[in-house]
């Protein structure tokens, strides 16, 4: 039990961490975006330097920031989606077993996308045309992103069983009790 | 039928509430994989990768940003100010306000839940003290916001324009006439329901109030005239001058209203990124759906199907148009245009219909499926801050949604409505 505890602050601990620092990742590639893509235009008209460069830049950056961010709002449950059946079933068990279901489903999805999403970055060790970087580093962003969205699930996940034992549990009990009631009141 | 399996699928998994991006990826996937062609699932992360990283998609963040540092930045104010000096004195005169606020602020937005959102707070706030239903209120500013999308910049012309190849300057200056007429229209339909429930109407300003809150209200009217100015003069692409627009409002905010403060600006940058990623990560998602369709040749058997239908143009237009409705009735806006999109474009070839005309036809009915249950985006969004229950807003919604879709049929049978201002600036 205690191990259970120590483990358990560890991961709250630790997504802490990895949360604030994808955060901030994100938005600094969208600052970064800002000030680049603002340059660009300011160089344009008063030409001190050339900014070439920056086009390999831009595009990590975007890249970066869409698949780091949309893990972030994975863990935060942002993603639009349309919530009308999981509102109704809400309060009932079938909506927990719903819950669990939609879990599972985007997990075999964020699955494949990790999946391949990691052969496409290994495959790709040509080098870009004007910082000669490795195409790695911008593939990288989708296994990396896939990676933390399942370990989100994976916490859902066990949060969802979880639930729906509690609930399953909860309900027998319920009916256990109401039954022994309903006998004891009985003449 | 391979293609009613696939949208029946897709429909299936969002309505159990898988997010929308995901219902789209896995639909592809698992359609790739009953057809044994696993294989193809290679191209998953490329088709992901490369749909977002689109330069002209960069603009969306920028457009957001330039509207939500405009909304937080004291601008807001000034524009209802300045709206309430130019209509306050007609009969239900805040309804007016609200519509004509929001086709200003339209000129500085792409999103209409930001309008909604930020605009709207105000707006409703000065309605109810004034005696308005909240109801009334909370329906004229779902639906004013949608003018928002119309009136450049535009988010969904960006995007329509960033997978057709249509140029998106052509795209904006087409949204102008829609838009005016969208606020003409609501203003009409403000105008009967206040007439019959005796709404109050406000103090007639001087021509002294009206010239001193038209000058407050001057340096953000310069943001449209930066982007469109900008865009048509060659000087910057949608995306810089999406950018230029953001510098600008920050520049607004922070030193001439100074009534922004560094401060504020991690959770307005935040904001902006929620809208945009849930934005970016469908349209990436979309990006490895469409090649789905493709792969399947889809669009040759919507073609077949549609042309065994109808002959006409006119025929073809009302049956697209009814199946983007009905679509946006149960899908989020931007999943159905990045769905349906590649689908469509081929027979607006095939018809000769004007594919800049075609773009305001989509985002028209996008528009209407912001407003329309059990999807709407907007009307759920002023639902949740007006506490309004969707019910009764969506009964209060009709006139609008009426006049929406009158507009809607001007441009679809008239097509130089929209077509003549990007004609006469920029050549046929």
């Amino acid at each position: 039990m205690k191990r259970m505890n120590t483990m358990t602050r560890f991961l709250v601990r630790f997504d802490h961490y990895l949360i604030s620092t994808l955060r901030w990742l994100t938005l600094a590639c969208f600052v970064a975006l800002l000030i680049l893509l603002a340059g660009i235009v300011f160089v344009r008209f008063v030409p001190v330097t050339s900014l070439g460069w920056s086009d390999e830049i831009v595009e990590w950056a975007f890249a970066w920031m869409v698949f780091v961010g949309a893990a972030v709002l994975w863990r935060d449950n942002e993603h639009f989606r349309v919530e009308w059946l999981p509102n109704r079933l809400k309060a009932k068990a079938s909506g927990k077993v719903l819950g669990l279901a939609v879990e599972a489903l985007s997990m075999i999805f964020l699955a494949i996308m990790t999946y391949y999403g990691l052969k496409l970055t290994v495959a790709a060790h040509d080098r870009s045309p004007i910082l000669e970087l490795p195409r790695h580093i911008w593939y990288l962003c989708i296994p990396l992103a896939g990676m933390i969205m399942i370990a989100y699930s994976i916490r859902n996940l066990i949060g969802r069983v979880l639930e729906v034992r509690h609930s399953v549990f909860s309900w027998k009990a319920q009916k256990r009790h109401t039954r022994s009631r309903a006998t004891g009141q009985s003449p | 039928m391979l293609t009613l399996v696939i949208f029946a699928t897709l429909v299936g998994f969002m309505f159990l509430g898988v997010p929308v991006a995901v219902s789209m990826g896995l639909t592809a996937a698992l359609t790739f994989v009953f057809l044994g062609e696993g294989f193809v699932l290679t191209m998953v992360a490329q088709r992901m990768y490369s749909s977002t990283t689109a330069f002209t998609l960069l603009a969306i963040p920028f457009f957001i940003l330039a509207g939500n540092l405009m909304n937080t930045g004291g601008i807001t104010r000034r524009v209802f100010r300045f709206a309430l000096a130019l209509v306050g004195h007609f009969r239900g005169g805040l309804g007016h306000v609200n519509v004509v606020a929001s086709m200003i602020f339209s000129g500085m937005s792409g999103a209409a839940v930001a309008d909604a959102a930020g605009l709207g707070l105000v707006e409703m706030e000065a309605m109810t003290k004034a005696g308005y239903s909240p109801r009334f209120s909370a329906a004229v500013t779902a639906a004013s916001s949608t003018i928002g999308p119309v009136v450049p910049p535009s988010i969904p012309f960006v995007i329509y324009g960033s997978i057709t190849g249509v140029s998106v300057g052509k795209l904006f200056l087409a949204g102008c006439t829609p838009g005016v007429l969208m606020g003409i229209a609501m203003m009409i339909g403000v105008y009967f329901v206040s007439r019959r429930r005796n709404y109050p109407k406000e103090r007639m300003a001087s021509f002294r109030e009206l010239v001193s809150s038209a000058n407050e209200a001057s340096l953000a009217l310069g943001t449209p005239v930066i982007i469109i100015g900008g865009i048509l003069g060659g000087i910057f692409t949608p995306t810089e001058a999406a950018v230029v627009a953001s510098v600008y409002a920050l520049f607004l905010g922070l030193v001439v209203y100074r009534e922004l403060t560094v401060q504020d600006l991690p959770r307005v940058l935040w904001d902006t990124l929620l809208h945009t990623l849930r934005v970016m990560f469908i349209i990436s998602a979309a990006g490895f759906f469409g090649w789905l369709l493709i792969h399947q040749r889809i669009p040759e058997q919507v073609i077949t199907g549609l042309t065994a239908l109808t002959a006409s143009k006119w025929g073809l237009l009302i049956i697209i148009i009814f199946i983007l409705l009905v679509l946006g009735c149960f899908l989020e806006g931007i999943a159905v245009l990045v769905i349906t999109i590649p689908v469509f474009m081929p027979l607006i070839a095939l018809y000769n219909i004007n594919d800049v005309q075609f773009g305001v036809i989509m985002t028209l009915c996008s528009m209407l499926g912001l407003l329309t249950p059990p999807v709407g985006m907007s009307l759920y969004a002023v639902s949740s801050i007006s506490g309004v229950p969707i019910g009764p807003l969506t009964r209060e919604m009709w006139p609008y949604l009426l006049g929406i879709f009158m507009v809607l049929l001007i441009m679809t049978f008239f097509p130089d409505f929209s077509l003549w201002l990007p004609n006469l600036l920029m050549g046929p």
